[in-house]
């Protein structure tokens, strides 16, 4: 209730240090009936009996609530094993027939199938059970018909034996056997991954490992294909046999059913392992991982042979460079051969006439010192002679214009010195 | 064992089972024969025993050994009953002081006591819930008139067990009505649904009038009256009485003393009655009323309501009669519910428009169903608890309990009264209400609880023509010739109590709210609490 007043301050009269006044008590109650009904009478009587007050009755009574409905919630998480709704064709079976129903859809187990557990269905078997066992249904005034029981129990015996219910499994028409369509455009994961997940049931060998994603490695993906390519299967087509082996008076017949089955059974089989391999094949040629593998395998052949042929054009340039060189190194010896031998010829032919111009100059400086004779010697022809037979001696000695041009100038000095005669005594006697 | 709890109306001339159903609906169950209403009635002929409807379909034939209407003889005892003994109803005598019948069965004389026929009945019933749910009965909810003694109930509580029913409650009428309209049953925080109702049932053979009052959800019964002369058979005797003369008038045959033929007359005037109820006009056809005679007639609605014109006057005398002793006016009812077939009559419903013109008057359950469906609905309520609980809850020392006599309430700014516990309120009751506002820059607030009191009911006026008028309030504001009834006013006669609340933060105004708590416990102790909401700064205060 909101009362769209103001509350207004206290009147003047009031003193500040109150809080509350009471000056009358109400009106004398009457006592009368109150009536006996609803809800809101039951809380009233709830909070007489526990002489409770209002607030702690309604806190009391939330927390039950709420106690309850987590009850209430941790009960439904118990199971829901069982509780698909029935079809009503399904519970008008004939239990004769029990080989042809569906086995998980009788118990309610048409969702888990294959993946149900052993406790699942033991569940879910007994909620069936109860609901439908010819005693319930005759007390609630329903005609004796245990048909669908008979189906119940028979389900349920087919799922408890692990060798039946493979045998179940392998024909269960519920779980398909498509190969995909490999002209589909959807996503080769999303395509391919359910198959395979469905395929592995039938693996005599698990773990099985899976389609993976885009982001597998190439050992994984080699793995898959090569486990797939081994896929070893436990599928059987013994439930489809047409007549059961046992109950025929003849042997003679019993063996011909029993050939007939087994041959059929392997024909099935095949087809099956046929199938199967038709899958694996057509994921391996569609699986865009392989591809990439490929690729990149091949790309690593590519680069190698470049760098190897790379290498080969390398290697005859570089001879092809070398040659080249040689070829230009010789060229160049041969030329500077000869221009060096013309340049001894020239240098020769200077080197001569700078001897003999040497060897005129020293001749003509002998000719001018009085031939080196010791100063107050009179140069007669006979020391003449010998003079100029000692400075030839000298000449021949002094190989070369450098010696001839220290002979002249040690000569020279010695002239200069005024000590020729004893220079060149020494001279003719060190070069001669 | 899954509990399956029924609800029955265990009607003087018709019962019917309900059951609440999954969907959370209640279904009333069809018999066998496909009747949602089957009848009190219990019949022998030659070798076999009848019940309900096959019960009722040879009445004319055997009506020496088709016992009706055994429900209003329950713990009675013989001399307290008249007994019509003439060749329409069977014989009574006495047994053990009980009342009995005496009836033809396999060729013998069988004394069958009133509790042994009204199991049969009952058993009838269960059986019917039974083949219907097709699973045991664990309890069931049963409702009887208001004016049945404690003595009564006990003997139908006997009777019903002895049928094989647990039964876990017994209820009254009335309360069964209102729960099935589901009245005052939503009080929440901000609305109590403090409402008082009148509740009309018109069954087959009475007319009830309950004035309820509904307060946080529990019923207090105010005011009640009853007359078993006013009631859909009541109409149908006046057709009757009309049929006879029309035969007459064409055959020349006196059928006034033929009770065989007056019957037949009225089985088929039920059937007209019922019709004209939905049409202007229904065709009435008697089959060999006398002597191989036949009698056909269409029934105009005008001529059937001018007939029973003094039956409805009847009603609203009672009416009337009721609202008077409970000392309330018209305008105090908030809400009209109508229960049994009979108030489905149009002329009915335009009636009561005179003495209220604007209350809301509701039909929108089965009217002659609402019983069952309320005890279903209280069966399904206490469908999980243990007998004994039951019982105990139903004791006096929680059922009778001090209810205020004067509204208890605060002073508007115009200083209005207005009511927050109004009177007739069962104690100890809580209420939380609001302060919508505070002023600017207050810091105190001053609350004032006062007792209050109606405004003067006015003088009762001179029936004017064609309206009959109950009571009016005389307000200056209202027009003498204004025949709308106003909703009683109050007026505050004593100060109760003063509370302040200190030291609220400032705020402009409208921005503090301030919740008000008030608890009166049963021995009169006030306890008052208000607090700020957003700062929760509260104080408390309690009466000595």
């Amino acid at each position: 209730m909101v009362l769209d007043f103001l509350l207004p301050s206290p009147p003047k009269s009031w003193s500040a240090d109150k809080t509350s006044a009471f000056h009358a008590g109400i009106t004398a109650p009457t006592k009368a009936s109150i009536q006996p009904v609803g809800r809101h009478f039951l809380a009233h009587a709830r909070r007489y009996i526990h002489s409770r007050t209002f607030s702690e009755d309604e806190k009391v009574i939330s927390e039950a609530e709420a106690a309850a409905k987590a009850a209430l919630k941790d009960d439904d998480e118990g199971g829901s094993e069982g509780d698909e709704p029935e079809d009503p064709a399904m519970l008008k079976r004939d239990p004769k027939d029990w080989k042809d129903q569906d086995q998980y859809a009788v118990l309610g187990l048409s969702k888990l199938r294959y993946r149900a557990t052993e406790d699942q269905i033991r569940r879910a078997h007994r909620k069936k059970v109860l609901r439908h066992h010819p005693d319930k249904k005759a007390a609630s005034g329903g005609l004796h018909d245990d048909g669908f029981f008979k189906c119940i129990q028979k389900a349920f015996e087919t799922l408890m034996d692990p060798v039946k219910r493979r045998q179940w499994d392998s024909v269960d028409p519920a779980v398909s056997d498509d190969v995909p369509n490999p002209k589909s455009k959807s996503d080769f994961y999303k395509l391919y991954t359910p198959v395979f997940a469905r395929e592995s049931r039938f693996s005599n060998t698990q773990p099985v490992p899976q389609l993976g994603n885009a982001q597998s490695s190439q050992e994984e993906v080699e793995g898959f294909y090569d486990f797939w390519y081994k896929f070893d299967s436990w599928r059987t087509f013994e439930w489809m046999d047409k007549e059961d082996g046992e109950g025929h008076d003849s042997r003679d017949d019993k063996r011909y059913f029993e050939k007939k089955n087994k041959a059929e059974r392997a024909k099935l089989k095949k087809e099956d392992n046929t199938r199967v391999r038709e899958i694996v094949d057509q994921a391996l040629s569609l699986d865009p991982r392989i591809k990439i593998f490929k690729e990149q395998a091949n790309k690593q052949r590519n680069a190698k042979r470049l760098e190897k042929e790379a290498a080969e054009k390398r290697a005859i340039e570089e001879a092809a460079a070398a040659k080249i060189a040689e070829e230009a190194a010789a060229k160049a010896a041969e030329e500077a051969e000869k221009t060096a031998r013309e340049d001894g010829k020239k240098n020769k032919e200077l080197l001569k006439r700078a001897v003999r111009k040497e060897k005129k100059n020293l001749k003509a400086l002998i000719k001018d010192n009085n031939y080196f004779l010791p100063a107050g010697e009179t140069a007669g022809p006979v020391e003449v002679e010998k003079q100029l037979e000692l400075l030839d001696a000298l000449l021949d000695g002094a190989k070369g214009l450098d010696q001839l041009e220290a002979v002249r100038k040690t000569l020279e000095d010695g002239v200069k010195n005024g000590n020729i005669a004893e220079v060149f005594k020494a001279e003719v006697a060190k070069r001669s | 064992m899954e509990t399956v709890v029924i609800g029955i109306n265990f009607g003087s001339t018709n019962s019917s089972i309900a059951v609440l159903a999954p969907n959370g609906h209640f279904n009333v169950i069809a018999n066998a024969d496909g009747e949602r209403m089957i009848p009190s009635a219990v019949g022998f002929q030659g070798d076999e025993e009848f019940c309900g409807t096959q019960a009722l379909q040879q009445a004319v034939r055997n009506p020496k050994n088709t016992l009706e209407g055994f429900r209003k003889l329950i713990g009675k005892k013989f001399e307290e009953v008249k007994v019509p003994s003439d060749a329409t109803h069977p014989d009574m005598v006495s047994k053990d002081g009980l009342p009995a019948y005496k009836v033809s069965f396999k060729d013998q004389e069988h004394i069958f006591t009133v509790p042994e026929v009204v199991t049969k009945q009952l058993k009838h019933i269960l059986e019917e819930a039974e083949t219907y749910l097709g699973s045991k009965v664990t309890g069931a909810v049963l409702a009887v008139p208001t004016y049945f003694t404690e003595h009564q109930r006990e003997v139908l509580t006997s009777s019903a067990t002895a049928a094989g029913i647990n039964v876990l409650q017994i209820i009254q009428e009335p309360v069964a009505a209102a729960l099935a309209y589901n009245f005052g049953q939503n009080p929440t925080k901000g609305d109590a649904q403090d409402k008082t109702a009148l509740i009309l049932d018109m069954g087959a053979s009475s007319f009830d009038v309950t004035v309820l009052s509904v307060r946080s959800g529990i019923y207090t019964i105010l005011e009640t009256a009853h007359d078993e002369s006013l009631g859909g058979s009541s109409f149908d005797d006046e057709l009757v009485k009309f049929i006879a003369a029309e035969f007459k008038k064409k055959t020349k045959l006196d059928v006034t003393g033929n009770k065989k033929a007056l019957l037949k007359i009225k089985t088929s005037a039920e059937i007209t009655k019922k019709n004209l109820s939905r049409t202007p006009g229904a065709p009435c056809s008697v089959e060999s009323v006398a002597e191989g005679m036949d009698f056909h007639a269409t029934i105009n609605r005008l001529r059937f309501e001018l007939m029973s014109n003094k039956l409805f006057a009847k009603c609203n005398e009672l009416i009337e009669h009721i609202l008077e002793k409970a000392d309330l006016t018209a305008g105090a009812i908030d809400e009209i519910l109508l229960v049994g077939g009979a108030t489905r009559m149009p002329k009915f419903q335009s009636k009561l428009r005179d003495i209220f013109p604007e209350t809301p008057m509701r039909l929108d359950q089965e009217s002659d169903e609402a019983i069952a469906v309320g005890c279903a609905a209280q069966a399904s309520l206490i469908a999980g608890f243990e007998k004994e609980d039951i019982v105990a809850s139903t004791k006096e020392n929680i059922t009778v309990t001090p209810h205020t006599v004067k509204p208890i309430g605060v002073v508007g700014s115009k200083g209005e009264f207005i009511t927050i516990v109004p009177n007739h309120t069962p104690l100890p009751v809580k209420r939380v209400f609001e302060f919508g506002q505070a002023e600017q820059g207050q810091q105190e607030v001053y609350f004032a609880l006062y007792e209050g009191e109606q405004d003067a009911l006015p003088e009762k006026k001179e029936k004017v023509e064609k309206i009959d008028i109950g009571s009016d309030d005389e307000d200056e504001d209202e027009d003498e010739e204004d025949y709308i009834p106003v909703k009683p006013t109050f007026h505050q006669t004593t100060l109760l109590a003063e509370v302040v609340l200190k030291d609220l933060p400032v705020a402009k105004a409208g921005e503090l709210k301030i919740e008000a708590t008030l608890q009166v416990d049963i021995t009169g102790k006030t306890t008052i609490t208000l607090r700020e909401k957003k700062s929760g700064k509260q104080v408390r205060a309690e009466s000595a």
